[in-house]
């Protein structure tokens, strides 16, 4: 459709990259040949956009894909993100050469994702906990990153901490001289010309009398300067413990290698050297030839914690499994640090809690807490066993609010990981509640028990409705439904309920926490909210168009999200079935995409005016993808061709009822533009016509300009053209460049630079409004008012909103074509609105009052 | 009579298609089996008379997909097929359209979609037992 035939596309492409290696000279560019190549770019933009999309989708669960399908995919992105430098670069030759470069390195490695060796990505030697995310596994190994979800996705203490990598197990044991000593022992080993036994002791010996590598030691003594810093104590102990990769769920290394806790300082390298020696234990080798796994393809990764100072520790089951029918929880818990109790050598007192709201405790075994475990003092390595007080011996180591507490976390857990949960806590000195790991609950010996006829059982439960909207994320959830009419009504969801919306805003994300399940009458499978859902896997449905109708507050419903049907009733056992099924999210390709999705998605460069704007700091697909976009419209408006007849023939001045300059360039070649004015509704561009409209809405405009102090005059005028004189679209014409479903619209309005580029198909994943604006007349803190005042005005109309001082960047998509026009309409209105706001922005509660004046506006029109 | 569960052949070099089909296939009441080879699907189809068989189309061991689909149809010829396929083409959807394939589903597919080809199947399968 853009191009007449592809041989001839395909012929040019070349010829031009042919040239791009031979000629030297800078030609400025036809206009002709400008807005080809600028519309091919943006054609391929939108492919790319819809092959992100399509990605990311995938992460839901409703589809079955297969490595082939991720490897195509990335094909195909790859390919139209390279033809966007290719046209970019035909705009203007030789300017942007390094894109190549960029491109190349992130390709580079997301197809070292794909190429699925145990990848030790390229990574750092330590990294703090803070900085992890479970798209790091590979890097950190699946004790630290489930660990760090615990904490910064779901918000839970846990402790503070740094992982030591893969990559610094590569450094110590796969190159270098160890590596070749270990290989070499290793190769004996499999040819059965030495035993485990004796193989295992000589391996473990290597390491520990091996010197870590300078670099490593640095980095890891730096770490412990960092977590005594954010914890501010200079006397701290840790826990080194294991963080082993593991390929799948099905291999569970428990306590197959070696953790030492109250390590003092001057003990961690040591001890960092023992844990990695005990990959080699008899046991771990004997477990692994066993299972099949190659020793080339174990890492190991370490977590360095500071020691808790536990004054209560113990274990959660979020399920007892002996006891399916009693639905409850189970707790042990006792004095001290609670290491005994995990290995299974202790007594400890057990607490069984409902799992249903609201977690009433179904009964209690108190046992005789004679001593406990606490951390040795003295810079020892190790704890020591100490007498439990006379009094506290007998009496329940947890209060009622602490097991209460613990109950509600560790279901969020449990929903979160989709599995019944084994958690180890502690309660510190300040009685916080911390995590210190959350595993899968092991279930086999259950497993006959959970699994049940699932056809008979949807007999037993009346469907309310099934098969509308969409899943968003899949996975069964029971609660009670909670109704929101309105924001106010967020404020008080309770704990496990299932939230049911009229639209899914972005607000419903305040209680994402506390919900099992989430329905909406309206919303998009691609818009905020539901990429919130999928990060903390809350079985979503959207765009039902009946849930609000059919459900009532307090109704107590099943949501199965995997199959897209509701029950009315509780029902426990399909809850149950879930549990023993290998959740989507634990398979490798789920984590495969996820990893890629994470060189591809991510948008870092979001503001065209910052420094950081710029091929280096692309880290993602995306970011090129936007950078490039940018760029070619710049490209096109930049170059001052008003004189040039091409471009006479295909812009045109619109006739418009406010005293708004603007011209038009029609890249489509649809219009006739063989009147010197046109009017609006002639416009071919929908969304200009509609943004049009909102503009000359009569009386926005039009109002009295404010008279303008001379001191803010004059503080206009040396801040904002400074800055902006390198920007020279904005120095002159108020210009939209459009076709049938394209606009791309900068205005310079007073002192304000808008630009909205904008996407209105029939395909709603193509879709997207770009809003930008900053500048004004008056000083600094005017402007950030007004900045914050049209901040909020697009977050009403459920834009994605940034704000730096005076610039506001909105953006949506993802959403239909009659909504972008809509959105369009108000962005017009808005415009008009805040064009001379920022003067009488005096005061903070202008901002209200001029919100609210925006909406009696907004709805005397509807 | 009309009470015993059908049973489902699934055939995939991936084994994560099989790891997501089977469970949810269980869930609405099936039997399923699954194999990565075909030449394993087969000799156990000699065995069992299935009465659906999913199978990709391009596996690259010794028998491929459109052989073994083939060779299915002509032992039984009453097993409904469903092709699931990566490379999805109109002369493939072509050939297996006459080799008596009931439906044809592109990959990456909607758990949706393959519940609607199922249920296709088993409707065709029940009429033709009455």
């Amino acid at each position: 459709m853009l191009f007449n035939n592809i041989k001839q596309y395909i012929y040019e492409l070349s010829e031009k990259f042919r040239s791009l290696f031979v000629s030297g000279n800078k030609q400025k560019q036809s206009p002709i040949d400008l807005f080809e190549h600028f519309h091919k770019l943006i054609a391929q933009n939108n492919i790319a956009l819809e092959i992100m999309s399509d990605l990311g989708e995938k992460l839901s669960g409703e589809y079955v894909f297969d490595r082939r399908y991720i490897e195509e995919s990335v094909i195909k992105l790859s390919d139209s993100l390279y033809k966007m430098i290719y046209h970019l670069d035909c705009m203007a030759p030789k300017k942007y050469v390094q894109l190549f470069s960029v491109y190349n390195r992130i390709r580079s490695e997301i197809d070292m994702e794909l190429k699925g060796r145990v990848c030790i990505p390229d990574g750092d030697l330590v990294v703090p906990y803070t900085k992890i995310d479970d798209t790091l596994e590979d890097l950190v190994g699946g004790k630290n990153a489930s660990l760090c979800i615990v904490g910064n996705v779901l918000g839970f203490n846990i402790p503070s901490g740094f992982a030591i990598t893969t990559r610094a197990f590569e450094l110590i044991l796969r190159d270098g001289i160890l590596a070749d000593k270990i290989q070499e022992y290793l190769d004996q080993w499999q040819q059965d010309k030495i035993s485990t036994e004796k193989v295992s002791a000589k391996l473990q010996n290597i390491i520990l009398d091996a010197k870590l590598p300078d670099e490593l030691a640095k980095e890891i003594l730096k770490g412990i300067a960092e977590l005594k810093k954010e914890v501010n104590k200079q006397n701290l102990t840790f826990a080194v413990r294991s963080s082993a990769l593991v390929e799948d769920s099905e291999h569970s290394f428990a306590g197959q290698y070696s953790s030492f806790l109250n390590v003092p300082e001057a003990k961690v390298l040591d001890a960092y050297k023992r844990v990695v020696a005990s990959t080699y234990s008899r046991r771990a080798m004997e477990y692994r030839r066993e299972k099949g796994i190659l020793e080339s393809e174990i890492a190991m990764a370490v977590g360095c914690q500071v020691i808790v100072p536990a004054r209560v520790s113990g274990v959660v089951y979020t399920l007892d499994a002996f006891n399916l029918e009693k639905e409850r929880l189970v707790i042990s818990a006792l004095p001290g640090i609670g290491e005994k109790l995990v290995a299974g050598q202790r007594e400890a007192d057990r607490y069984f809690v409902s799992r249903t709201v609201p977690h009433s405790i179904l009964g209690m075994d108190i046992v005789h807490k004679k001593d406990m475990l606490i951390a040795a003092g003295n810079q020892e390595e190790g704890l020591s066993q100490v007498k439990v007080d006379e009094e506290a011996a007998d009496r329940p180591c947890l209060t009622s609010n602490q097991v209460l507490e613990l109950a509600k976390a560790a279901l969020q857990l449990e929903r979160y990981f989709k599995h019944p949960q084994d958690i180890e806590f502690a309660f510190d000195d300040q009685n916080r509640l911390v995590i210190l790991q959350s595993r899968p609950l092991n279930l086999q010996q259950s497993k006959p028990r959970l699994v049940c006829d699932l056809a008979k059982l949807a007999e037993k439960f009346p469907v309310i409705f099934e098969q509308k909207g969409e899943i968003v994320q899949e996975g069964v959830a029971m609660g009670k439904v909670c109704l929101i009419k309105d924001d106010k009504d967020l404020e008080n969801v309770p704990e496990g309920a299932i939230l049911v919306a009229h639209f899914s805003s972005p607000n419903l994300a305040r209680a994402i926490k506390q919900v099992n399940g989430i329905i909406t009458d309206i919303g998009s499978p691609f818009g905020h909210m539901a990429t919130i859902a999928r990060e903390f896997r809350i079985p979503m449905i959207i765009n039902t168009r009946i849930a609000t109708k059919l459900l009532h507050h307090g109704q107590e419903i099943t949501l199965d999200a995997t199959e897209n049907v509701v029950y009315a009733g509780f029902m426990k056992e399909l809850c149950f079935y879930n549990f023993t099924e290998t959740k989507f999210g634990e398979t490798y390709e789920y984590r495969l995409l996820r990893r890629i999705l994470k060189k591809i998605s991510p948008l870092n460069l979001v503001d065209p005016k910052d420094k950081k704007f710029s091929p280096s700091f692309c880290k993602s697909f995306h970011d090129l993808i936007r950078y490039i976009h940018e760029q070619a419209v710049r490209e096109l408006i930049d170059q001052n061709y008003f004189t040039h007849s091409f471009v006479r023939k295909r812009a045109v001045k619109v006739n418009l009822s406010i005293p708004l300059d603007l011209v038009v360039i029609d890249i489509s070649n649809k219009s006739d533009f063989n009147l010197q004015k046109i009017e609006p509704e002639e416009l071919v561009s929908l969304p200009l016509r509609k943004f049009l409209k909102g503009v000359s809405v009569p009386g926005i405009w039009a109002r009295e300009p404010v008279p303008v102090d001379f001191k803010s005059f004059v503080s206009s005028m040396t801040k904002t053209f400074s800055s902006d004189v390198a920007d020279p679209r904005f120095v002159g014409q108020n210009l939209a460049v459009i076709s049938p479903e394209y606009a791309n619209i900068s205005l310079r309005l007073g002192y304000h630079f808008t630009m909205i580029d904008t996407f209105a198909t029939s395909n709603a994943r193509d879709n997207y409004i770009y809003f930008r604006f900053f500048g004004g007349v008056t000083d600094d803190t005017r402007k950030t008012r007004r900045a914050r005042l049209i901040g909020k005005l697009l977050a009403e109309s459920d834009f994605f909103v940034s704000i730096k001082g005076d610039l506001v960047i909105g953006r949506l998509k993802g959403v239909s074509k009659e909504e972008i026009l809509e959105k369009m309409f108000v962005l017009g209105i808005l415009v008009a609105y805040t064009r001379q706001l920022d003067v009488q922005m005096k005061d903070d509660y202008k901002i209200d009052y001029f919100l609210s004046e925006f909406h009696n506006i907004l709805m005397s029109l509807n | 009579m009309g009470k015993r569960r059908i049973n489902i052949l699934i055939v995939d070099d991936e084994p994560i298609v099989s790891k997501r089909l089977k469970p949810s296939l269980e869930r609405k009441g099936y039997d399923v089996e699954t194999f990565v080879r075909a030449v394993d699907a087969l000799d156990r189809f000699k065995n069992c008379p299935f009465d659906i068989v999913i199978t990709d189309l391009k596996m690259e061991e010794e028998l491929d997909g459109m052989e073994f689909l083939t060779e299915v149809k002509s032992l039984r010829p009453e097993t409904e097929v469903i092709v699931i396929t990566g490379f999805a083409t109109m002369e493939t959807a072509k050939e297996s359209f006459k080799k008596g394939v009931l439906d044809f589903l592109a990959k990456p597919f909607k758990l949706k979609e393959i519940h609607n080809a199922v249920a296709k199947a088993v409707d065709r399968i029940k009429s033709k037992e009455e």
